[in-house]
């Protein structure tokens, strides 16, 4: 878009027109706000979000800073979870230097105590006749633990959500999750919109700033959208040599996703569900982020990119360009994630962007953010992850390899498409099974759906 | 890539110095530093082997080592976590670590190593 957009419709497609062509300055803060009370912010707070690696909170408070509010996070004596914020409501001290207790924590200056609830148990200046601890509270949020990171809950406390467990967890069999927390300087939809941009992959990870997916990657994919009962999937299809590749990540709102690892060659057949990274991309305020969650350590992720436990942890996970810890000539040389997203701006300036076909999935979530906001701001319920009964949610980040029938044109776009999304969406089919069973049921009907492109009958 | 360090033990006595020694690959040095200061850790302690070896020498003769670490509160902890990784348990080595605004190549972390000749 250009500045004179402003006064005129007229496009100045001239050489050398930078004059002409200014970017408008501009930012979308109804979807990229965090801070309480803005529309933004007030809907994120109806999630649980993760902000801490449990191991990272030892016997001292350690200070975080979450949806733009500044909070104080520790584990009483009794292996309670407190989160409060950080600034006493006697004096506004910070409770970073209060003293853990048996119950709860005390703050340093005057002594002032508080539960993990952020009841006030002891104000021991005051007189015994004081009513001060029954007519305040320091505020305080809910803390959850789940899967090596700490979640917490900033919303209304009489609309407080079940933390969602998710699927991916145990499948494969030894499948062991592990922790990671990344800070990033920029906004926290940024990062979900790269998720949601599967041709990037072709470009920034194999084409254009290096290999640094695997070599089927620089195959152009047909890219996709569709819908599931916890978002949508972010997925490619390609054709490599004798195969039909499907990538498809989870995209759920409001900033969860799953992706699995770019390294597959594409030699072999294979169906599963197989995440390598589950990641929220948690604001810490309108120009901070996390990119945290964890990675999934399992054989078949091993069989394509070996790692280890230790390869996870504070702003590390093995796999170029995911910091700025790099040497700036060499990422100038060969950018990655971090590189692409934060150079965007702290915040992104969508007024100046010019949108393509391939940006249909960063379009898709974008408008599924702003129509969530706006329920929120109409007193609706965001939609929740779907949680089952006596189950854990599930997901369907998934990658398929299968062989392509003789005789059957799959270079024809249309039908690589039709195929794509018609197996990803097996894996939504079969939602009701178990992993193990879910993935032999769509195994069997993607080879029923190729048994009737190969008869010619699609 | 051009590189003003000498990646070589110079011995005075029997007493050997090895500065600046930096996470590079020292059979490449347009090779790309690790991304994450646990790499570029273990890539000095693979280069200091190497260069070790040409001498006939091995870690057991190193007896002090200097490090200098960008980003000091950020990376300190995460270099006291892979301590004994590095340096080993046992072996009694003088340390110190001094926190730097900038390094050679952008790196993370350098070392200076002093070396007896003999055990």
């Amino acid at each position: 878009m250009r500045e004179s957009n402003q006064k005129s419709s007229t496009k100045d497609t001239r050489p050398y027109s930078g004059y002409h062509n200014r970017p408008v300055q501009s930012s979308d803060d109804f979807i990229t706000q965090v801070g309480p009370g803005t529309p933004g912010g007030e809907y994120l707070r109806r999630y649980w979000h993760p902000f801490l690696i449990a191991t990272e909170l030892k016997d001292l408070p350690v200070s975080v800073r979450l949806l733009g509010e500044d909070l104080v996070v520790f584990r009483d004596r009794s292996g309670s979870l407190g989160l409060l914020h950080r600034h006493c409501i006697h004096r506004g001290t910070s409770l970073e230097y209060g003293v853990v207790a048996d119950k709860g924590i005390r703050c340093c200056y005057h002594g002032w105590h508080f539960d993990v609830d952020g009841r006030v148990l002891d104000t021991p200046a005051e007189p015994a006749s004081s009513k001060i601890k029954l007519n305040f509270v320091q505020g305080a949020y809910l803390v959850k633990e789940w899967m090596g990171l700490l979640f917490a809950y900033m919303g209304p406390v009489d609309e407080v959500p079940e933390l969602p467990i998710y699927d991916c967890v145990d499948n494969p069999d030894d499948n062991q999750p592990v922790p990671f927390r990344m800070q990033v300087p920029c906004n926290w939809v940024q990062i979900v919109e790269n998720g949601a941009d599967p041709i990037h992959n072709a470009y920034l990870h194999a084409i254009v700033a290096g290999q640094q997916f695997s070599e089927a990657f620089k195959v152009l994919p047909q890219l996709d959208f569709p819908e599931t009962p916890l978002g949508f999937l972010s997925m490619a299809t390609r054709k490599v040599g004798d195969y039909i590749f499907i990538r498809a990540s989870d995209i759920a709102l409001p900033n969860f996703g799953q992706f699995p690892n770019g390294a597959n060659r594409v030699e072999k057949q294979s169906v599963g569900l197989r995440p390598f990274l589950t990641r929220w991309s948690v604001p810490v305020d309108d120009h901070h982020s996390f990119y945290m969650g964890f990675a999934h350590l399992n054989s078949y992720n091993a069989s394509v990119r070996k790692m280890s436990k230790e390869d996870f942890g504070v702003d590390r996970i093995p796999f170029i360009g995911q910091t700025g810890d790099r040497p700036y000539v060499e990422r100038q040389r060969e950018p990655g994630d971090y590189d692409a997203v934060v150079t965007q701006g702290s915040v992104a300036n969508r007024k100046s962007e010019h949108l393509g076909t391939t940006d249909k999935g960063v379009v898709l979530f974008r408008r599924m953010l702003a129509k969530a906001i706006r329920d929120t701001q109409e007193g609706v319920q965001p939609q929740k992850p779907k949680l089952y009964i006596n189950s854990k949610v599930k997901t369907y980040c998934h990658e398929i390899v299968v062989r392509a029938p003789d005789g059957v044109d799959f270079s024809d776009p249309i039908k690589l498409a039709e195929f794509g999304r018609s197996a990803a969406l097996c894996f939504v089919e079969f939602e009701h099974l178990n992993p193990k069973e879910r993935e032999e049921s769509v195994t069997k009907r993607i080879q029923e759906m190729l048994n009737v492109f190969e008869m010619g009958l699609k | 890539m051009s590189n003003m360090f000498l990646e070589k033990i110079v011995f005075a006595g029997d007493i050997g110095f090895l500065n600046g020694l930096l996470p590079i690959n020292l059979s490449d040095a347009n090779v790309f530093l690790p991304e994450s200061v646990e790499e570029q850790s273990r890539q000095i302690m693979r280069n200091l082997d190497e260069l070790l070896a040409r001498q006939s020498l091995k870690r057991d003769h190193v007896i002090a080592v200097q490090v200098f670490l960008k980003d000091f509160h950020r990376f300190y902890p995460r270099l006291e976590a892979i301590n004994i990784e590095l340096f080993g348990s046992k072996t009694l080595i003088s340390k110190n670590v001094v926190g730097v605004v900038a390094l050679p190549r952008d790196a993370l972390i350098s070392m200076n190593f002093v070396i007896r000749g003999k055990l």
